[in-house]
């Protein structure tokens, strides 16, 4: 394995330890994300679905063959991410001093790099791209 | 067509390039004021948007992504899916390459070991340029054909000499073109029906060896499992494989007819770490054969060859070879007939020929076809005076028992089919065999694609798809008025494009 596919294979790795501890505690209901998805009138429902949606994508990140799949779900949930911090959350959620922001941060630079990088494993459009 | 019935495909572009930012932000708004799970098509639009932008202003590959968008996407989708499309909903019976889905089907049914008869009339052409065999006015009773013989070495008189009892051989595939379950359900099922298989030149034939069959190594350019570090011959290892006992014959593999005057190529893609063993190659790149065994540069150095290995193996030897010119071809002759040495067998390829893995324009462009290359090749050994010293086997689309006869009608003695074995095991010629996702598991080392190929099961139909084949072939030859093998000729042909007065002189 050569650096650029270890570099890469670290990003995956990195994206989906978050993203798999983000999908799970939603699973647990934890306060914080209770109250996140309260805010954004998507109580119960809307908390399980993004969680199912993140630990599929960890688990895709975790492999190559469907690594840009699962880099593409990670990233579009990192702007569905965006968009609740930007119309109604705002940068702190329950005085957490911006923890959430930085790991949708990294989360989102790490899945766009390999989103880039295995475009052309996507399905269907991959060969285009 | 007239102009209103039409499809615009430029307006439809021009809408989608500007509907897909405009629900971007159609959605956004719904998400900010009715509810946050609009959001799920904002980003969706978000997303394709960011993928548009990219074909149109980024990309510079494609024409028409560029001038269309995403919506020119969707040929691209379309076309990667047209394989199947046809095959599935679209393609006659009789329009399918190589082989249309009449030619399969009477395969699938003679591996059944079902009724394969017809009625209407069929639905093949029946213009000038086909070829059918001429029965006889005066067919003889089946119970009067006689039981097929063919012994090969007995020209050389020895000792181990190898009696082909059935008119068909398992075409050379190896275990790395094939999977672990196709090479021993092909074995299991040659073993069965008592014919020999052929191991292609994948080296040591570990799963060939698994089911007890007899087997024809073939010893490729590469000469993978009998080679020394150099390419060139280990005659230690030839040896210790020519005294297996399941290994009758030895091939050497001169050129094929998917690729004649190229190696054989075996896709990275299907070297697994154990086929890496067993040839003795790397993982990571495909692994091209040489297009000539390296001891071969002259019609006599060949015969040496030749003459080197049959003395060291001690087994009837043959030579595999797509024909290409005649004159090569007759020197070689000559020089067998100067040495006094031949092989026990020339096994002519047809260039229609090909499991193998080839460049485009060696499947389609080069050699020549079986039935144009047979005449002539029984041609120069009559003229040599040498047809009497070997056998003559061919290959090249013979997976019926009609196509068979013709080819034996031509003068060969036995015919090899690898595609025919391929549809008995269950294949679907989904044209994939280069890139290890055969979805029957037959040309692939995928674990889980071979999971459905069951051993037993199609090994049964291996050897159904014989039995059914010798069943017709006696029916043939009953009808052509031929009670043995050694009657047929080109007076039982019809064959308007062949030249046919070359076999006669």
């Amino acid at each position: 394995m050569n650096s650029y596919e270890k570099t890469l294979r670290m990003l995956q790795y990195s994206a989906a330890l978050i993203l798999a501890w983000a999908g799970l505690t939603k699973f647990a209901a934890t306060e914080g994300n209770v109250f996140i998805f309260a805010a954004l009138g998507m109580e119960p429902f809307g908390r399980i679905l993004i969680g199912v949606i993140e630990v599929c994508a960890a688990m895709m990140l975790t492999g190559v063959r469907f690594a840009a799949l699962g880099a593409l779900l990670g990233f579009g949930t990192m702007c569905g991410a965006v968009i609740a911090h930007v119309s109604i959350l705002g940068p702190t959620v329950r005085g957490d001093q911006g923890l959430h922001l930085v790991l949708l941060a990294c989360v989102s630079c790490a899945t766009a790099v390999v989103l880039v990088a295995r475009r052309r494993s996507l399905p269907l459009i991959g060969p285009t791209l | 067509m007239g102009k209103s019935l039409a499809v615009n495909l430029e307006a439809i572009a021009k809408l989608t390039n500007v509907g897909i930012p405009l629900a971007f932000l159609f959605f956004l708004a719904l998400g900010a004021r009715v509810s946050f799970y609009f959001h799920f098509a904002t980003v969706t639009f978000f997303l394709l948007s960011l993928i548009n932008f990219y074909y149109r202003h980024v990309q510079t590959e494609h024409t028409l992504l560029t001038n269309f968008g995403l919506v020119a996407q969707a040929r691209y989708v379309i076309e990667s899916i047209g394989p199947e499309l046809r095959q599935y909903l679209f393609s006659t019976d009789v329009s399918e390459k190589p082989f249309n889905r009449i030619e399969r089907s009477e395969v699938y049914r003679k591996a059944k070991g079902i009724d394969s008869s017809s009625s209407f009339g069929s639905q093949l052409g029946f213009d000038r340029s086909e070829n059918k065999l001429r029965h006889s006015m005066y067919p003889v009773d089946k119970s009067e054909v006689e039981p097929f013989r063919v012994v090969l070495g007995e020209e050389r008189g020895i000792a181990n000499t190898y009696t082909l009892t059935k008119p068909v051989i398992i075409s050379a595939m190896s275990y790395g073109a094939l999977g672990e379950n196709a090479v021993r359900a092909l074995a299991r099922g040659a073993k069965r029906a008592g014919i020999p298989m052929n191991t292609g030149e994948g080296g040591y034939p570990k799963y060939h060896l698994l089911e007890g069959c007899d087997l024809i190594f073939q010893m490729g350019t590469a000469k993978f499992g009998v080679r020394h570090e150099d390419g060139s011959l280990d005659e230690n290892k030839l040896r210790e494989l020519a005294g297996h006992p399941s290994i009758r014959v030895i091939e050497v593999k001169l050129s094929q007819g998917a690729k004649p005057g190229k190696g054989g190529l075996l896709p990275k893609e299907k070297i697994t770490p154990e086929i890496s063993e067993l040839r003795g190659v790397p993982l990571d790149r495909d692994v091209i054969s040489p297009p000539f065994h390296k001891e071969c540069t002259s019609p006599a150095a060949l015969v040496e060859f030749i003459a080197r290995v049959q003395d060291i193996s001690e087994l009837p030897v043959g030579i595999k070879m797509c024909f290409g010119r005649e004159e090569e071809f007759r020197t070689m002759i000559r020089a067998m007939k100067a040495r006094d040495r031949f092989p026990d067998y020339i096994s002519i390829d047809g260039a229609e020929g090909g499991t193998g893995a080839a460049p485009k324009s060696f499947m389609d462009d080069l050699g020549v076809a079986l039935f144009d290359a047979l005449p002539i090749v029984t041609g120069v050994l009559r003229e040599e005076g040498v047809r009497n010293r070997l056998k003559l086997l061919c290959a090249g689309k013979l997976i019926s028992p009609a196509r068979q006869i013709m080819a034996m009608s031509l003068g060969a003695d036995a015919c090899y089919t690898a595609r025919g074995f391929m549809l008995a095991l269950g294949c679907i010629q989904a044209l994939q065999c280069n890139r290890n996702t055969c979805p029957v598991g037959i040309t692939t080392q995928n674990k889980h694609l071979q999971v459905g190929l069951d051993i037993a099961a199609k090994s049964v139909r291996v050897a159904n798809y014989v039995d059914q084949l010798v069943h017709d072939h006696e029916e043939l030859m009953a009808s052509l008025g031929c009670r043995a093998t050694r009657d047929l000729g080109p007076h039982n042909l019809h064959a308007p494009l062949l030249d046919l007065a070359r076999y006669a002189a």
